[in-house]
């Protein structure tokens, strides 16, 4: 299985062009007239009836308009971007992400042009529907006029009578799993069962099984487009779970959407987070909402994991020019088995589009068919994507650049000093090899983050806070905080209970509940509210099904089983990643094959990955999770390498198959089909309408039309809003009602205060159970609902979410 | 496929995969859920406004009961009616009153709907009649607290 494949012609289109080099001598005459085809026709006709449709306000048939929108302003720049030669020789896939993340970037600093100059000369709203058609329209004849200019030499394309009996049963698979989990997040949104969506989950495992299987008669693009579906079907799975805005971060992701929506126009000081400081969740979404014109959720819902799917493609196109197919395909299965990217990714939007920056930036550094300025500018650009999109993305990825540095450096200065020594000694290919991470790509990298991140959006500031906590913290001048999560982690053996959290989060609310007596009218005095001791409650488990009580009987304990499996998962990864970290360094062949760049940031991952780990409040403030998946970008080609030396002993050849085993083994359980298969485990969004996500996280019609009741009365912003966690997704997100100035407080029974509005919802009202949030962990306990009973009246009842005043 | 279109059941599963089905609710509110009154005179009138929404998706014949009640077990209904609503459509209420709780506060003004689990309700302090016109007074003072703040 661990064997190189023939690339097939298809894969490299062309030979490319240097455009630094050729740039300069453009002129009328090196645009060739343009020939009539029928595909272009069309293509202007599309355009025109889009273009007249937005300018008009005319709303184009359902599914239909949408897939258009979405056409005009990604999908055709990013196709006529693919047919020109700007990006040299290279496969489809890298191309695609080089397109597409061109696009992308032209999209957000497009629109911040147009933000910042358009109000100079009169027109106030830079950002509503003909403005931003105007800039899709400059992208696509600037698009045009490229391909015109710097045409393929060769079109890269698939001819439907060659592919292959193989290809075409993967194809339909992987497009089975796709309808398979929007039919099955339907259904479950409806309040049925999750059939459809284990069916997804299922023929997702086959298809993958039969990938590798055939991994001899499938070719390089159709693999890629396997993938991508196949990551599409897993972030679909979530993303459309509920029909509002559902999940974490994206709550207030929407909000800062929703807010450069209302004014038509970005600006920092509409509301002044770091959130708001992402054009990636500001920008671009209302660029995207106003020319695709679909409910605003579905944005987020559906066209961000459209774009977002094409990472793991991406991840497979690193891991190629290493490593052999399987090695590569199984580094891809790695990084859409983490856990992250199923259950979380979906609600991190700016990071989706941060990482695909990413992954796009470590495909410019590894490129060495490009001279070293060329890759130094496009890691540049890549970088700015980064900044731009997600500010914590930029930190990780500009941690991992400056280890890979000093590593690159310490090298370069060790085979000097050795060289001076022994005069005729031969620098060995790693320290001779011309790098792309070096001090002046660095600098103009810090220069971006610091313009971007200090001087632009002044919303770098927290970074320094973490810092210096972090620092404090190892210090040992405070106590730091960890994450819970922290515990799946090699490095660590012991995490602070549940209940040790809860305290420790109760102790901080009677904390500022002193501090803040005398100013605030709380609804029990202080000696009351030290008597709310909260109790943690084990998160409830799914029952066990038919199978389940099957294994039960026979003696195997199913809830223990699942979750050995799990923190088994977790530390093998890591266990892989640090055998494939050793595999490199001592296995020769291995390291002829793999670029020494490459080396120095696949360990710059693991060591920013290790700092989050241990230094404390990194964890809690970054998310020791969401590091690992942006890690697996780089290390996911190195786990597998992992894998494979450590079953070396199996012999050379039947190394790779338990490794896929395993691969396998962890997605079955990492996508909760396992635990849904057996029960006696915690509830997965993606598959259940329970568990701590979806109480947590779930809007339903009742919690929409409470909060819009919430914010038609009058007295609601002054006196604030107190709500369980997660208490961002009742905030007002309506044109009319959204604002930079609200924020939602904590409904921790101490700090419940007299005049606020207090929201209990769904969750709370049928299980009792609120969730706390604290150090990055969210423990449930039970809520003492009886104090707002006694001291508050209960203003609204819809059945599914209680308002009390 | 095609046979599971024939059967409702099987078109039913159809619809629940490809549709978003309504959910059915019925809300019951205060229509100024800020300027409820807190404090009342014992044996006098105080104006209540709510507001029921059939969300159920069927036309139902809604009965709104005010009640009152207090820490003594004192318990008696205060005004009820009855009417036909239409899926979709409220139905504003406005009552004024009298007041029965004895002094021991709080006295309970529930709402409920008899046949749904929704209710809502706000809390009163009773003052004797004899302190009437400082009542109305402090009142009339907390009213235009009221108006200034919003």
């Amino acid at each position: 299985m661990y064997d190189e494949r023939e690339i097939v012609a298809t894969d490299f289109p062309d030979a490319g062009i240097d455009v630094t080099e050729r740039w300069r001598d453009v002129s009328w005459r090196d645009f060739p007239r343009i020939e009539f085809s029928w595909a272009l026709a069309a293509s202007a006709c599309l355009v025109v009836i889009l273009n007249v449709s937005v300018i008009a306000g005319l709303a184009l048939p359902p599914f239909i308009g949408p897939a258009l929108g979405f056409w005009f302003l990604v999908v055709q720049p990013v196709y006529v971007l693919c047919r020109t030669s700007l990006w040299g020789q290279m496969s489809i896939a890298e191309r695609v992400g080089l397109s597409l993340t061109s696009v992308l970037l032209y999209l957000m600093l497009a629109g911040l042009a147009a933000d910042v100059m358009l109000p100079v000369v009169g027109l106030r709203r830079p950002l509503d529907p003909i403005p931003v058609l105007a800039l899709a329209d400059i992208a696509t004849v600037g698009v045009f006029l490229l391909q015109r200019r710097y045409p393929a030499q060769r079109a890269a394309s698939i001819s439907i009578a060659s592919v292959t009996r193989e290809e075409t049963r993967t194809l339909i698979a992987a497009a089975a799993c796709v309808v398979l989990a929007v039919l099955g997040a339907n259904r479950l949104n409806n309040g049925a069962g999750d059939q459809l969506s284990l069916a997804a989950l299922v023929t997702a495992v086959l298809t993958l099984v039969f990938l590798l299987i055939w991994r001899h008669e499938i070719r390089e693009t159709t693999t890629n487009i396997v993938l991508y579906l196949l990551s599409l079907s897993l972030l679909l799975m979530t993303s459309l779970r509920g029909w509002f805005v559902t999940g974490h971060d994206i709550q207030t992701e929407y909000q800062v959407f929703q807010l450069t929506m209302a004014h038509g126009r970005w600006d920092i000081a509409n509301f002044h987070n770091a959130y708001n400081a992402c054009l990636s969740i500001t920008i671009l979404p209302t660029e995207l909402a106003r020319v695709i014109g679909v409910a605003n959720p579905y944005i987020y819902k559906v066209f961000f994991q459209l774009i977002f799917a094409a990472c793991p493609v991406l991840v497979y196109t690193i891991a190629r020019r290493y490593w052999p197919v399987s090695v590569a395909m199984l580094a891809s299965i790695f990084f859409i088995s983490f856990p992250t990217f199923l259950a979380d990714m979906p609600f991190i939007n700016r990071q989706e589009i941060a990482l695909i920056f990413v992954a796009v930036a470590v495909l410019a550094l590894t490129n060495e068919t490009w001279s070293p300025r060329r890759r130094s500018i496009t890691l540049i650009v890549a970088c700015l994507g980064v900044e731009v999109s997600h500010y914590s993305s930029m930190y990780i990825f500009l941690g991992t650049m400056l280890v890979a540095w000093i590593m690159q450096a310490t090298m370069r200065l060790r085979h000097r000093t050795h060289r001076s020594r022994a005069a005729h000694a031969v620098p060995p290919p790693w320290a001779q090899a011309a790098s792309t991470i070096e001090v002046r790509s660095l600098l103009a990298v810090c220069a971006l983050t610091f313009a971007w991140g200090y001087l632009a959006t002044q919303s770098a500031g927290a970074v320094l806070t973490d810092a210096e906590s972090a620092i404090s913290g190892l210090l040992g001048h405070q106590v730091g905080a960890r994450s819970n999560n922290v515990g799946y982690s090699l490095l660590f053996w012991r995490t602070p209970s549940n209940q040790q959290v809860l305290d420790d989060y109760t102790n901080a609310a009677l904390k500022l509940r002193q501090a803040t007596l005398r100013d605030t009218t709380y609804i029990a005095p202080p000696g009351v509210a030290s008597a709310y001791n909260l109790r943690a409650v084990p998160e409830p488990l799914l029952p066990l099904t038919t199978a389940g009580r099957l294994l039960s009987d026979v003696g195997v304990p199913v809830a223990g089983l699942n979750t050995v499996i799990r923190l088994t998962a977790a530390q093998i990864e890591q266990l892989f990643v640090g055998a494939g970290i050793i595999a490199l360094l001592l296995a020769r062949w291995i390291r002829k094959r793999v670029g020494w760049e490459f080396f120095c940031i696949a360990v710059g991952s693991v060591v920013v990955l290790a700092v989050v780990t241990i230094v404390p409040d990194l964890s809690v403030d970054y998310g020791v999770l969401r590091v690992f998946q942006q890690a697996l970008i780089i290390i996911a080609p190195v786990l597998v390498t992992g894998a494979i030396a450590i079953f070396k002993p199996l012999g050379d050849a039947r190394a790779a198959w338990p490794a896929a085993a395993v691969c396998l083994g962890i997605f079955v359980s990492t996508t909760g089909l396992l635990p849904q298969v057996l029960g006696g485990y915690p509830a997965q969004l993606s598959l259940n309408n329970s568990g701590q996500y979806y109480n947590n996280y779930y809007m339903d019609s009742q919690d929409v039309a409470g909060v819009a009741w919430l914010s038609g009365q009058s007295g609601v912003l002054p006196s604030g809003i107190q709500a369980t966690h997660f208490s961002n997704r009742f905030l007002f997100t309506s044109p009319s009602a959204v604002t930079g100035q609200q924020f939602i407080e904590d409904a921790v029974p101490a700090l419940l205060r007299q005049h606020a509005w207090v929201i209990l919802d769904n969750s709370i009202l049928h299980t009792g159970l609120a969730t706390a949030s604290y150090d990055g962990d969210l423990i449930p306990y039970r809520y003492p609902t009886g104090v707002l009973r006694t001291n508050k009246n209960l203003v609204y009842d819809n059945g599914a979410m209680e308002i009390y005043r | 496929m095609a046979v599971s279109l024939l059967l409702p059941a099987g078109r039913h599963q159809w619809a629940l995969s490809i549709f978003r089905q309504p959910a059915h609710y019925t809300v019951l509110a205060f229509k100024d859920a800020s300027g409820l009154p807190t404090t009342g005179i014992s044996g006098s009138a105080i104006p209540v406004s709510f507001t029921v929404g059939n969300q159920e998706g069927r036309t139902l014949t809604y009965r709104y009961v005010v009640r009152e009640a207090d820490p003594l077990d004192f318990s008696a209904t205060m005004a009820t009616a009855a009417r036909r609503l239409g899926p979709g459509r409220t139905w504003t209420v406005s009552v004024d009153v009298k007041l029965r709780c004895s002094l021991v506060p709080p006295c309970r003004i529930q709402v409920s709907v008899p046949g749904h689990p929704e209710r809502i309700d706000f809390l009163v302090i009773l003052k004797h009649a004899a302190r009437k016109h400082k009542a109305r007074k402090s009142s009339r003072s907390a009213s235009r607290h009221h108006v200034r703040r919003t």
